[in-house]
Order: structure tokens, then C-alpha cells, then sequence
């Protein structure tokens, strides 16, 4: 730690001296004194006696829990079965903890009263948002009920104030102290304040309290945001969640009356999925969500929620945030030059999205059209009389039409709803063509798509420059260069080396006839991957295309062996950048993909090997919407190619790249 | 961490300044408006700081060297003069395996220390190095610390400290005092007894030994050892109360050898048995079966003092039931003629089962 410098002691005086006057004025505990005469240590001798004073006047709020029986392992994780801490928000006997408290789903749970009343409760409902649950136990009445601090009126004014954890873990009549400053708010999108106390399952369901001895809120292990894992992992890091008193207190009615609350959700898809990405455009709506309701349009700019404006994506999550399923988010969109306010309904859940297929390949001509490559045989497009060589011009109204919106029409068109195509045959004639698209089918493509226009030449290695990073990488690319975008296949083999000879034997014919670039990042260290080496792969991919045109569509992340989680997460860090995931005989072991599927962040996977090892994670991803197909593979050392059927392997990387 | 420029100058009291006392603004304004005319005053005075606190802990600490290095064991740790003829108090490690231990101090001093004695149920060791120390702890003048007070602990944790640096500062607050004997089961330490748990990551690799000391330099404690809290599944940052270890440390002093004391609670040979009592619990399939009562046998012992079935065991004899596996383990301490209190959950309602021998 590190000590006031001197520099510091004339503010820290004049801060002591504030809050010395608050707690004086407030009638905590401190005798008021007319005067103030400040010696080193009396000012920390002060200091303390407004953290006690207050932990005193507010300890009684704060109630030890403890839980009988249940799992012992919730996923991965040994259960601890401690006792944790509730705070008492009503005096007939409601008391507010943490839903962490109650994973392993007790038998039993009992609340211990600071007065040793020992008594059984149960869980009235849960808030699924903020992480709490709304504890009952009967026969009481009269408890003391924590104030809402009056600092929470002025949060602007929040950030720096001391604050104090109180727990009772330890003790059900004395609560435990960890003294800090409140160091941020509207953390984890806007739902909590952050603190330096100390933070840990000895007082989460505990209250963070002012100097007054009044409630701040309740500490609560929640996640932070998708970039960072949450719960118990932070607790030694200096950052601590509570859940603001007053958010609690405003959804006490609902949570009484045993309603459970849930993060509320939008569901609009914007053209970028980029959360710094700005103005947010909309380009539809996640079929079946409360955005699909509200009548909101493809290029809708969505510029004001709920009150505050939004420039970026990530302003768009900080409003929706704090939002409960079943409470309003007004909204404020540009249509044409016209600012239209609408009211959205948002929901508990959407239906978890399954990518569309049309059935057909384009390719650009060199008058910048689009015209179908190839049609499957079997799918909607065939059915709907598309042909090679028609050209699309437009879809829906929209028209000209680009490769990239059309790709966003179909990724959230409703199942029911048919796409109105534009199309121009080959001998100029136009027609319109309805065809409704289906959900993607899990079998690999009937037929394996276009082949390349003309050869390019026999493949060659060329290695890639990973900067800092002390990996060697190289890839497998056509000698000769293409006017058609590649698809590009980047692969996380074993750790040590995977030759270049081995993976040139096996893709040429690929690379050479399909259009596709195969990279293989070999790791750092032979004994194993980092997690720091799983930036390498979109490290690649940007060094790629700054060489070759790229196909957006055909981006893969693949691994071989262990080198399979790698990729996985890799393809989870960046799905708007990836379209696929391969693993060859990559047991990837339990795992929850933090992120369900989304349009235009559809990742599809190939998983290659023992089929009957893979079906669990295959059926993990399926629940978060993702397509999987399984195929049957084994033989060789794990860090070959030899177990993978390269004819399959084809026909599902051409799939990626369909309509 | 500090580094070997702490300013050590001892500061003098500070100049009494009277504030009259009308409004928190006017007076935030005014403080500032003093200060900011004064700074030479303000740096002077030290204000809000802990420093000369600090700097007088730190020259009644060493920084201790020893044996270890092998199989990843620390070859360090902490320790404090606690007599005028060079007593360091501190913990009991293999550190010590060694004939000589090296005690640095913070003014970089050297010296040579050999084990006096040790305290194997406190897990705690009495140096000497023979020689005058620049100032110590008087064990009769330490305190006992309160929850909510702020502290300092001083260790060489990490053994970052080398030579004459100084060993590093940590500031906290005593975040509750606890019993580890309470802890039974979630907490592998020798020591049961009460401990200081602090709020701030003080009990670290080379922390051990370390003295924990209140805001006006009163020892309070000696950090302990690294222990896990199983049951809340976190590192508990702790120091033992130096009431606890004074006569022990005394006894060393005077020579005296401390032997290490049985387990205090040994399986007794005629346990309490489930099915003596008349007792059924549900089966057994979980790591964690709650202790339902499946069936209770007429006329049984379970069924004249009212147990039933769909009963559920919380307490028995205060201990906390949380599994089948630990009213098992529970009941092999308790004597068939020990009384026999049961807590159990009937519905919503608790009730208190007594079996008197």
C-alpha cells in the first residue's frame, strides 16, 4: 500500500473535515464537538470512530444465513456451504441476499436474528437481473428496516465517498467491518456501484453502508459486463458490487408478491454488432422480440433510450441494463429526417435464434452485380425457380441491393414471412420471386457449391509475421492471385508444431480449386496454449486480408486436438468476425458458451471425431441456438489432419458461404 | 509497497488550530483556505498520515531467512523484537530448520538468530540474537484490538523487502474477531483459538510472522500462517491476538518446554448410533443428503421424544448438520450417555429435541 503523500494531507483535511461535520450534524454516535483540533493521529483516530459509529447504528439490518444440504458442485465449482448474509428490508420479517448464497439449492435455510432468534425462511422470489433473492421468515414483526442512503439521490456525487461492507458470516450479532470508498456507479450496465471494501462471500447479501449508517446497497457478486467473468472471481481484486438500495426498494411490491424479475430485453439487430459501433442503425429485429413489435424499420437510427442519447451500441446496453422484462424503454429513432418517440415492451426472453438458409451461392460480377452461382438442390431457392445465372437486383423494396444487406434481410427474415426477390435472367428478362426461408439444416449441403473460375496454380507456404508474439505461423495460399474473395480457414493445431508439408499435402486441392487460404498458428510453447495466444487468430485473420480479398462469409477458426478450444475461443471472443468453427478430435469438455447466437454473429460448427464423446458440447451449443454437425473421424495422432474426411470437410466450408 | 526513502523524520505535535465550527461548506472553504496559505506547516504535521507509526513498527520488525527453496516452500518470513536482549517473536515454519537464522532488520542490521523455544499448538517460535535491538514490543504493553479498528500490518511479505529496505506497510481494518475453533472442519490450522480477521490481503508468502499493530502503534497481533476458509472458499487474511500467545511466550523465554497438547476432542468409544435411537434417514445418494428422517421405530428412544418422519436435522449440540455425512461424523463424538440436543426443521417451524441419558 502506499501512504498519504504529503502533498495529499491539505485535501485530506478539508475531505475529513466535510464528513467530520456530516457525522457531527446526523447524530451518529460522535459527541459533537463546537471545536476541532486535528493531530495526525486523532484525525485517524476520528476517522475510525465514524466507521464504527456508523457500523454500529446500521449492524442490526444485517442477518447471518445459513443453508442445509443441496448440490455440492454447481458446474466445475466446490460449493462453499458457509454461512453468508441477508439484509432486512421489512419489518415483518423480508430479507434481501444473493442468489449466490442459494445455488447449491438448500434443503433448508435458516436466518439468524442479531438478537439469536434462529428462524427458517424461504425464498420468495428472485431477481435474475441484479442476482438477489427476497427471503421470508415468518413470526416476526417490528424488525429494524435499513434507510436508503441520501447520497443515492446524488449519485454524481457517489463516487469517492467512504463506504463500509457489513457481513455476518462470522458473527450473527456483531457485524464484520471492511472499510472503503465507493469507486464507481452504473456498473454491469448500469445495475450497481462499484467499492474497494472488501468484498467476498463473508458479507455478500450484506449491506454497504454510509457514514450515516445508512444503506448504499446490497453487496452482490455480479458479473460485470461479457468481458469479464463475475461472481466470487473478483473478490481479492479491490472490486466490489452493490446493488443500489433504492432499485431494490422500488421492486420490492413485485418481488413480494413472488413475481421474479428478469433482465429485460430489446432485441433489435443493428447493422453493426460492434458495441463501440456508431450511430446504431437497425437492421430488423431478432425474430420474435419486442423490437419486431415496435415497428421498427431497417435504417431506423436509434438516437435517444430512455432518456439518454446513444451514440454507440454500448449506450444502447447501458439503458436497456437497469431494465427489468416487462418495463418500458422509451425509445427515440431518425425515419427518413422524422424523430419518432416509441414505447417498448422489453420481454424475459427471445426465441433463441436459428440461422436461415435461402440455397443458393453468389458471386459478384464485374458490374458489380449479384448473380447466382449455384443453387442447392433441395432448398427453398430451388424450389422457388432460382437458377444459375439469374441475378439478384433487389429484395423487399430495396433495390439496388448489396451482397451485405441482402445477407442481413435473410439472417432476420420471419420464418413465415417470404422474401420478395428482384431477380434478372440471364436473357434480361425480370421477375419476382418469393421464397420464405427455412432454418438452417444441421446435414452438410447437398451439393458443394460453385468451384473457382479458372485454376490458381499450384499452392505455396508463405509464413506469417505475428508481431510480438513468438509464435511461427504460416499459411497455405493460391499461387496465383483471384478475382473472387477466399475463404480462409486459420487452425490452432496441438501444441509444438504442426509441418507446413502435412497441411499443403492435405489442402491443395482445396486452396486450389474451392478458393480457400489455410493458416496454421503454431503455439508459443511446446507444453501448451496461453490464454493470451487466442488473440492470434483474429491477429491472422487481420494480417490476411490485408494481403487477399477475404469472403466475410467463409472465415474459420479451426483446431486440432486441444488446439480445438483455442479456436473455440477465439470464434466466442469475435463472432461478428467469424463464421464457422471446425475441431478435429477436440474433446471441449463442459463448457457454456457466454454468448447465445445471434444474427450476423452466427458462428456454424463442424465437429470432427468420436461422435458419441461429442454429443454433449454439440448439445450445449445447439441450446444457444448454434447449428452443429457432427462428423465421424478418428485414426492418426491428434496433431494430423488424417482423421478429418476431406470431402466432408469441403462440402461444409462451401455450406458457410450459402444463402 | 514502500520504498527506502520513507521519510523518517519523528513528527512533532501538530500546532492546535480552533475551528469555529458554522456550516460544512464555510468550513471545507476555510480549512482550504488555511492550508493552502501554510503548506510548509501541512507537510510538517504530517495530517492523516501513519507514518511515524509506520516508522517506529518498522524498526521492532526483521525480515527472517532460513531454510527452504525446495518444493516450492518459502525460505523466508517475518518476525518482531519483542525484549531488550534481542527476543524475535514468530511463527513456526520450516524456515527455522536451520541452525542460524538471519534476521535483517528494517535499518539494515544484521544478526545472527538460534531458536530459543516453540509453542507447537500455537505454531509459534521465540528467537535470539543475543544483541540489543534499536527498540522492541513489549508484549505487557499490547492491546486487544476491537472490530472496526483501523490497523497497520507490518510484514516482509513476498520477501520483496531485501537488505536495508524497509520491510512493507499494509493498512485495514480488523474486519471481525473470530474463533477458528468454530471454523472446525473448514480450516486446517493447529491453532482453534480466537483470531483478528482483516479486511485487507495481508497474509501472504513470507507475511507470517508479521506484526500487527493499532493506529497508535499498540501491538495488537502476529499475522499467522496462509490458511483457506473452506467453507466460504477465500484466503483468510488473520493475526492471532497477542493475548493468546503471551504466556506461552514467556514460558519459552523462561526456558520452559511446551508440549504439543492432544486433539481435544477424540471419537468416544460408545458413539451415539442412529439406529439405537430409533432413526431412519432417507437414503443416502448425494455428496450432500440432507438428514431428512425417512421413519422413526415405534417405541424407540427418536419416537418417545417426538422426532417424525419428514423431520430435518439442522443442529445437533450446537454443531451445524449440513449433510448425512456430517451428523454421521458429528455422532461419533457424542457419548450414548451424553444429552443429546437436536434442532430440527417440522414444516416452517423449528424444533428443539432434547435426549437426556
Amino acid at each position: 500500500m502506499q501512504l498519504p503523500s504529503a502533498c495529499c494531507y491539505r485535501s485530506a483535511v478539508a475531505v475529513f473535515v466535510g464528513w467530520a461535520l456530516a457525522a457531527f450534524g446526523s447524530g451518529a454516535v460522535l459527541h459533537a464537538q463546537s471545536t476541532a483540533s486535528v493531530s495526525a493521529v486523532e484525525l485517524l483516530e476520528l476517522e475510525q470512530q465514524a466507521f464504527r459509529a456508523a457500523a454500529a447504528a446500521a449492524q442490526d439490518v444485517a442477518v447471518q444465513i445459513e443453508s442445509f444440504g443441496g448440490l455440492e458442485r454447481v458446474g466445475d465449482e466446490l460449493v462453499s456451504d458457509g454461512p453468508t448474509t441477508g439484509t432486512i428490508v421489512g419489518a415483518d420479517g423480508w430479507i434481501v441476499s444473493t442468489l449466490y448464497s442459494f445455488r447449491q439449492q438448500p434443503a433448508s435455510i435458516l436466518v439468524t436474528l442479531p438478537d439469536g432468534r434462529r428462524l427458517p425462511a424461504r425464498i420468495v422470489s428472485r431477481d435474475h437481473s441484479r442476482e438477489l433473492a427476497l427471503l421470508k421468515i415468518d413470526g416476526v414483526a417490528g424488525l429494524p428496516v435499513a434507510r436508503p442512503s441520501r447520497l443515492l439521490e446524488r449519485p454524481d456525487d457517489l463516487v469517492g465517498r467512504w463506504a463500509v461492507a457489513l457481513g455476518k458470516a462470522y458473527d450473527p450479532r456483531v457485524a464484520s467491518q471492511s472499510v472503503g470508498i465507493v469507486s464507481a456507479t452504473g456498473r454491469a450496465y448500469g445495475r450497481a456501484l462499484q467499492t474497494d471494501a472488501k468484498v467476498s462471500p463473508i458479507n455478500y447479501g450484506g449491506p454497504l453502508i454510509d457514514l450515516w449508517g445508512d444503506v448504499l446497497g446490497v453487496l452482490a457478486p455480479i458479473s460485470p459486463g461479457p468481458m469479464v467473468e463475475g461472481g466470487d472471481q473478483l473478490y481479492d481484486s479491490g472490486i466490489g458490487f452493490a446493488i443500489p438500495w433504492t432499485d431494490i426498494l422500488a421492486r420490492l411490491e413485485t418481488l413480494q408478491s413472488g413475481t421474479d424479475i428478469y433482465p429485460g430485453k430489446l432485441g433489435v439487430v443493428t447493422t453493426d454488432p460492434n458495441e463501440m459501433a456508431g450511430p446504431v442503425v437497425v437492421e430488423g429485429a431478432m425474430p420474435g422480440a419486442a423490437a419486431g413489435r415496435l415497428g421498427l424499420e431497417p435504417g431506423d437510427v436509434i438516437v435517444v433510450a430512455g432518456g439518454m442519447p446513444v451514440r454507440r451500441l454500448a449506450d444502447l446496453q447501458q439503458a436497456l441494463g437497469p431494465r427489468d422484462a416487462g418495463q418500458e424503454l422509451p425509445l427515440t429513432i431518425w425515419r427518413r429526417g422524422q424523430r419518432i418517440d416509441l414505447q417498448a415492451t422489453l420481454t424475459k426472453e427471445i426465441p433463441i435464434y436459428r440461422r436461415r438458409l435461402v440455397g443458393f451461392w453468389l458471386r459478384e460480377t464485374d458490374d458489380g452485380q449479384l448473380e447466382i452461382s449455384a443453387v442447392e438442390s433441395g432448398s427453398p431457392a430451388e424450389g422457388a425457380g432460382l437458377k444459375t445465372g439469374d441475378r439478384i437486383v433487389g429484395c423487399n423494396g430495396v433495390r439496388p441491393i448489396s451482397a451485405e444487406r441482402l445477407r442481413r434481410m435473410i439472417a432476420v427474415a420471419e420464418l413465415d414471412q417470404a422474401l420478395r426477390l428482384a431477380v434478372l435472367g440471364p436473357d434480361g428478362s425480370q421477375r419476382d420471386v418469393s421464397v420464405r426461408p427455412i432454418e438452417r439444416p444441421e446435414a452438410l449441403p447437398a451439393s458443394s457449391g460453385p468451384v473457382l473460375d479458372g485454376d490458381a496454380g499450384e499452392p505455396r507456404v508463405v509464413d506469417i509475421n505475428l508481431g510480438d508474439f513468438p509464435n511461427k505461423a504460416y499459411a497455405v495460399v493460391p499461387v496465383k492471385r483471384v478475382d473472387q474473395p477466399l475463404g480462409v480457414l486459420i487452425v490452432f493445431p496441438e501444441p509444438g508444431e504442426l509441418e507446413a508439408a502435412k497441411t499443403l499435402d492435405y489442402w491443395s486441392a482445396c486452396v486450389r480449386s474451392n478458393g480457400w487460404i489455410v493458416a496454421v498458428i503454431n503455439s508459443g510453447n511446446r507444453s501448451g496454449w496461453s490464454l493470451e495466444e487466442v488473440e492470434l487468430g483474429m491477429r491472422t485473420l487481420g494480417r490476411l486480408q490485408k494481403l487477399y480479398p477475404i469472403d466475410p462469409q467463409r472465415v474459420v477458426l479451426g483446431g486440432l486436438g486441444i488446439g480445438g478450444r483455442v479456436a473455440l475461443l477465439a470464434a466466442m471472443s469475435a463472432p461478428e468476425r467469424v463464421t464457422g468453427v471446425l475441431t478435429i478430435q477436440t474433446n471441449l469438455g463442459e463448457f457454456a458458451p457466454r454468448q447465445m447466437n445471434m444474427p450476423m454473429k452466427s458462428l456454424d460448427f463442424l465437429l470432427v471425431g468420436d461422435a458419441a464423446q461429442m454429443q454433449a458440447s454439440a448439445e450445449t451449443l445447439r441450446k444457444g441456438g448454434y447449428l452443429v454437425t457432427i462428423v465421424e473421424g478418428s485414426g492418426g495422432d491428434t496433431n494430423s489432419w488424417q482423421a478429418a474426411p476431406i470431402d466432408q470437410l469441403q462440402l461444409w466450408l462451401a455450406g458457410l458461404a450459402r444463402y | 509497497m514502500m520504498d527506502g526513502n520513507l521519510d523518517r523524520r519523528v513528527t512533532v505535535e501538530v500546532a492546535r488550530w480552533v475551528f469555529v465550527l458554522r456550516g460544512a461548506w464555510c468550513m471545507v472553504v476555510w480549512a482550504w483556505l488555511v492550508l493552502a496559505g501554510l503548506p510548509s506547516w501541512a507537510e510538517d504535521a504530517g495530517l492523516g498520515s501513519a507514518n511515524r507509526i509506520a516508522v517506529e513498527v518498522e524498526l521492532k520488525t526483521v525480515k527472517l531467512y532460513g531454510a527452504g527453496g525446495f518444493r516450492g516452500l518459502d525460505a523466508y518470513q517475518s518476525g518482531f523484537f519483542i525484549s531488550d536482549t534481542g527476543h524475535i517473536l514468530t511463527v513456526w515454519s520450516t524456515v527455522l530448520d536451520v541452525d542460524r537464522v538471519v534476521a535483517v532488520g528494517s535499518d539494515g542490521s544484521r544478526y545472527e538468530a538460534s531458536v530459543v523455544g516453540i509453542d507447537p499448538n500455537l505454531e509459534i517460535a521465540v528467537l535470539t540474537t543475543g544483541t540489543r535491538p534499536p527498540a522492541y514490543f513489549d508484549l505487557d504493553q499490547a492491546v486487544e484490538g476491537q472490530v472496526g479498528w483501523r490497523v497497520l500490518a507490518v510484514s516482509n511479505l513476498f520477501g520483496i523487502a531485501t537488505g536495508a529496505e524497509m520491510s512493507s506497510v499494509q493498512r485495514g481494518v480488523i474486519m471481525a474477531i473470530t474463533d477458528l475453533q468454530a471454523r472446525r472442519g473448514t480450516i486446517e490450522s493447529v491453532y482453534r483459538g480466537p483470531v483478528y480477521v482483516l479486511d485487507t490481503p495481508t497474509n501472504n508468502p513470507g507475511a507470517a510472522g508479521g506484526a500487527l499493530v493499532d493506529l497508535q502503534g499498540r501491538l495488537l497481533g502476529i499475522l499467522g500462517k496462509e490458511l483457506r476458509d473452506t467453507r466460504a472458499n477465500i484466503w483468510l487474511n488473520y493475526a492471532i491476538p497477542i493475548s493468546q500467545v503471551r504466556s506461552s511466550v514467556q514460558k519459552i523465554m523462561q526456558g520452559e518446554s511446551i508440549q504439543r497438547l492432544a486433539e481435544s476432542r477424540q471419537p468416544v468409544d460408545r458413539p451415539m448410533d442412529l439406529d439405537a435411537l430409533g432413526i431412519v434417514l432417507v437414503p443416502d445418494v448425494l455428496a450432500k443428503t440432507p438428514p431428512y428422517i425417512d421413519g422413526v421405530y415405534p417405541g424407540s428412544r427418536a419416537a418417545e421424544v417426538g422426532l417424525q418422519p419428514d423431520d430435518l436435522i439442522l443442529f445437533v449440540n450446537n454443531v451445524r448438520i449440513a449433510s448425512q455425512a456430517d451428523l454421521r461424523d458429528e455422532l461419533k463424538y457424542i457419548d450414548r450417555a451424553d444429552r443429546l440436543v437436536m434442532l430440527v426443521q417440522r414444516g416452517n417451524q423449528l424444533v428443539e429435541i432434547v435426549l437426556n441419558p
